[in-house]
């Protein structure tokens, strides 16, 4: 005997993960709210915050493209980005392999030490990096920011490539080997093509998270003021069109930073 | 690193009392072996008696802790895997994910700086041969289980190795695929005339490819010897055991007549095997028959023979059928279940469970046994 | 360089042969070095830029401050201060309230949501996870400022609504406001807290669900005793992440909350920012990590306990 079809579409209909559905919608649209806004009043032709749409204008664009203090401001984003995926790439990149080759018990103290970054606020860590320039007499600017978004990068660089390493196959090292290659040799033409894609992955995460700082800036840049600093001040002056338009560089710059080294790593196969 | 010790008289590969242990455990236990120029051969045991490291030492991967490995009477001890004129085969291929297969097969040759365009020749003609002929421009990471296997054979031979090592090549592939590339791997190993040493669990796969079969056991070499001869002529339980299917016996000797010892239990039923002088009535022997040289014959229509050989009855208790053979588990009274086995065919199937059957087998399909002991190698 | 991980085994003795048995050793201690060496460069990178400065924080929470000016000296005033000026005792106490709250919020949002991620729509998953990523980067301080956008007196909702002459004057208590730092916040958050649980969602298998549903469980049921239990680290890191990024905070309050919204944050950032009162300022960071410390354990242990 058959069931009756009404009841076969609502067993259909419970099976349909409608509740999970509408549930991830509305995460999402909270998610993203703020985002959408934003890069929508970055085209809208009136400075006033309201829908619907006086008209669609690029005239907050043409303003901070033409605006040297926003230039410079991107100028600086850009280098600390460049800075903080170099030297995070080395590093990270060095130790990752190091660790590999020590004992069981270092390896633990190295990685659990790592994470130390990720366990205190970037407040306090910020405000310790300005204590320590003080104290040994550096001053503030875009490089001792630099050198602090580094730190905070390099935990993610070196658990990246690590974990990429994790899965590498040495065997294949091994296979080198066999062929003739030295240690060097089966490094430059096995290991590091590789493990690469891990790498660049890693280094524009690292990138993306300079950008993206805030915290280590405000204390440590002083007056070469990168855009998130540009924004917070603009911000304190109250509401300003031209933020639509700097947020909406900036969202492009980390989100496709993202985008890109999630699209290499580990962080985007799962 | 070679100490000038070359000797007049050279095999391909010569170990000399290598020994290897890994923390306490002696993975590889004072092996002595000597395998000639062209030879195909296979160290055949269990897994984690040894095989593997053996062949790691041969390839330079491991170093022993004691003895020596030459390779064509050179000292190779100590050199370094990418300096040695061997090249292996890996269990799981390890090809270069990232790479073509050519440029897989070319990295050896590249290294060595040989001209490029001699470089295409070769790696195209070594595919041809291995026959993948036309796949260079795939990546190696989209090719089947059969031809990553060829893939790997070409990027080991191309290196004309002194000595080609292969660990388990087969044992990712499915059983038809293995069957084909068993008898493809020899032929390709004759025509090239290159070395094999050839490391494998399965002992059927050793029998039919090698010259020679290294038994090995516990880090020990127990057996060397042609196919033939491991099989027909186990010097111990472990290798008869290992090597196919064992009948395995102990009986009481009552008498003997010249070098037969014979064992009667009054029934009927008597066993008699090839003991030598030295054997009295009274001693215990342990003996083997492989079950393929067991035959039943139903008891209704045994004809007596009055010959003087092996008879017992018993009751069969199962069949079991196998495809190409049907196994046979008899009941004895006197030795308890043994096993025989016959090609399936029309009469296999008259041979039914409950049936009183007579077990006989000639005397010399039965051979002696000794507790495990290793042998040395013998000086070819 | 690397593959010595593979080849790692005891230590290599040779009888018979005294001399190559050395140039192994030399060999394995060269490797060891060589570890080392690589290791070497981010250590002191490390080192120098965080364990030294947050060492030079401790140092500077017993300064003395001389016109303005910290000098070395080991007093305790600072501590005493800090802990005996109410507006700390109120803040801390409120902060750690409000890090509890979004807590739960948060917890109760990245846990459904990673499974959905994880069980429900697994075909999209990918896709999914992407999207959580890219608002995880899309802008600590964008954010914040599209918040404002949103919520201000000229904000989009104000302003609609409005112009739609729905309202006359505009809402005051959307912007500086609680409610406005806590939308942020959890908006912040989500990501932080839904990547760890997902990440230890992975190692669950959809068949142990199934196997849970086939024994009888029912969907809420079998999530709550076989999923949660088994992804329960990255429940841990998510509060963590989660209570961590709160106790630091002081720009979302800053630019969203009103002047009774503060969080101790803003105390942190008024003494290093502001009074430059730094020894003071460093004393208040030293006993907010110490609280931290504490938090974290009871937090942690408190879990465990529900999950056993």
């Amino acid at each position: 005997m058959t069931a009756p079809d009404w009841r076969r579409t609502l067993v259909r209909l419970r099976r349909r993960p409608l509740g999970s559905a509408a549930f991830m919608v509305l995460v999402f649209v909270f998610l993203f709210a703020p985002l959408v806004v934003m890069v929508a009043f970055s085209f809208n032709s009136s400075p006033r915050l309201s829908f619907p749409f006086a008209g669609i204008s690029i005239r907050w664009y043409q303003e901070i493209f033409t605006d040297t203090l926003v230039l410079r401001a991107f100028r600086r984003s850009v280098q600390a980005a460049v800075v903080t995926a170099g030297i995070t790439g080395v590093l990270g990149l060095l130790a990752a392999l190091g660790i590999l080759k020590v004992a069981a018990r270092w390896r633990t103290v190295f990685l659990t030490t790592a994470l130390g970054p990720l366990a205190i606020p970037g407040l306090l860590y910020a405000i310790g990096l300005a204590v320590f320039y003080r104290q040994i007499g550096v001053g503030r600017s875009i490089w001792s920011a630099n050198l602090g978004h580094a730190l905070i990068a390099l935990p993610f660089v070196f658990l990246i490539i690590g974990a990429s390493l994790e899965r590498f196959r040495f065997g294949l090292l091994e296979a080198a080997q066999d062929l003739g290659a030295t240690r060097w040799y089966a490094f430059r033409t096995v290991t590091l093509p590789l493990i690469l894609p891990a790498v660049i992955g890693a280094m524009l995460l690292a990138a993306a998270i300079s950008v993206d700082d805030f915290v280590i800036a405000f204390f440590t840049a002083g007056q070469d003021k990168t855009l998130p600093l540009v924004m917070y001040g603009r911000v304190l002056k109250g509401i300003d069109p031209t933020l639509n338009a700097i947020g909406t560089v900036m969202l492009i710059l980390t989100t496709s930073l993202a985008f890109m080294a999630a699209s290499r790593t580990t962080i985007g196969e799962r | 690193m070679t100490d000038g010790s070359r000797r007049p008289f050279q095999p391909a590969i010569l170990l000399e009392g290598v020994t290897k242990r890994f923390g306490s455990v002696v993975a590889v236990d004072n092996v002595t072996l000597a395998v000639e120029e062209g030879e195909f051969f296979s160290l055949l045991g269990p897994s984690g008696c040894g095989k593997t490291t053996l062949l790691r030492m041969l390839a330079g991967f491991e170093t022993p802790d004691d003895g020596s490995v030459y390779l064509r009477g050179e000292d190779v001890t100590l050199v370094q895997p990418n300096k040695r004129a061997t090249n292996m085969v890996f269990q799981n291929y390890e090809l270069f994910p990232h790479m073509t297969v050519f440029n897989n097969v070319a990295y050896g040759l590249k290294l060595k700086k040989v001209p490029r365009n001699e470089i295409g020749q070769r790696v195209n003609e070594m595919l041809e041969v291995v026959g993948v002929g036309g796949l260079g421009t795939r990546a190696a990471d989209q090719l089947s289980g059969g031809q990553q296997q060829r893939v790997a054979l070409a990027r080991a031979l191309i290196n004309r190795p002194a000595v080609l090592l292969l660990d388990e090549p087969l044992s990712a592939l499915d059983v038809k695929l293995r069957k084909r590339m068993q008898l493809e791997l020899k032929s390709i190993q004759h025509s090239l005339g290159t070395t094999f040493v050839y490391v494998t669990h399965d002992q059927e796969e050793a029998l039919l490819m090698s010259d020679r079969v290294g038994i090995m056991d516990h880090g020990r070499l127990l057996q060397i010897g042609a196919p033939r001869s491991i099989y027909e002529q186990p010097r111990n339980e472990f290798v008869a055991d290992f090597v196919g299917t064992l009948n395995d016996f102990a009986i009481t000797v009552t008498r003997t007549d010249g070098d037969l010892a014979v064992a009667e239990n009054g029934d009927g039923d008597r066993i008699v095997v090839m003991a030598g002088h030295s054997c009295r009535a009274g001693d215990t022997l342990r003996i083997a028959v492989r079950p393929e040289r067991i035959l039943l014959t139903p008891r209704a229509e045994e004809a007596d023979s009055g010959q003087p050989g092996n008879r017992l009855s018993g009751r069969v208790q199962d069949v079991i059928y196998m495809g190409p053979f049907t196994q046979y588990l008899v009941d004895t009274g006197m030795l308890g279940r043994v096993v025989s086995q016959r090609v399936s065919n029309e009469e296999a199937t008259l041979i039914t469970p409950g049936l009183e059957v007579a077990v006989t087998w000639a005397v010399d399909a039965a051979f002696p046994l000794s507790d495990r002991d290793p042998v040395e190698a013998p000086t070819t | 360089m690397i593959e010595s991980v593979t080849r790692r085994g005891p230590r290599r003795k040779r009888s018979r042969r005294g001399t190559s048995g050395e140039v192994l050793v030399a060999i394995d201690r060269r490797r060891r070095v060589a570890a080392w060496l690589q290791l070497f460069p981010g250590s002191a990178y490390f080192t120098l830029l965080f364990l030294v400065p947050l060492a030079g924080l401790l140092a500077m929470s017993f300064f003395r401050l001389v016109d303005f000016d910290p000098v070395p000296a080991f007093v305790l005033s600072n501590y005493a201060e800090v802990l005996t000026t109410s507006i700390h005792v109120r803040l801390g106490l409120r902060t750690i309230q409000v890090a509890g709250i979004l807590t739960v919020i948060v917890l109760l949002v990245s846990f459904p949501c990673a499974y959905v991620l994880n069980f429900v729509f697994r075909a999209k998953r990918q896709l999914l996870y992407f999207l959580i990523l890219v608002s995880l980067f899309g802008g600590y301080i964008v954010r914040i400022y599209a918040w404002r956008s949103i919520l201000g007196r000229q904000g989009v909702i104000n302003q609609t609504l409005i112009g739609m002459g729905i309202i006359e004057e505009p809402i005051r208590y959307l912007l500086n406001s609680m409610f406005a730092v806590g939308a942020s916040l959890v908006n912040f958050l989500i990501p932080l807290g839904v990547l760890p649980i997902y990440a230890a969602m992975q190692n669950v298998s959809p068949h142990v669900i199934e196997a849970a549903r086939d024994l009888g469980a029912s969907r809420i049921r079998a999530a709550r005793q076989i999923v949660l239990p088994l992804s329960m680290r990255g429940v841990r890191a998510a509060t963590a992440f989660v209570f961590i990024a709160t106790l630091g905070e002081w720009v979302t309050p800053r630019l969203l909350g009103g002047t009774k919204d503060l969080l101790i944050g803003n105390r942190i950032e008024f003494y290093f920012g502001q009074s430059l009162e730094w020894p003071q300022g460093a004393a208040l960071a030293m006993t907010l990590m110490v609280a931290m410390g504490v938090f974290a354990y009871i937090i942690i242990s408190l879990m465990k306990r529900l999950t056993r």
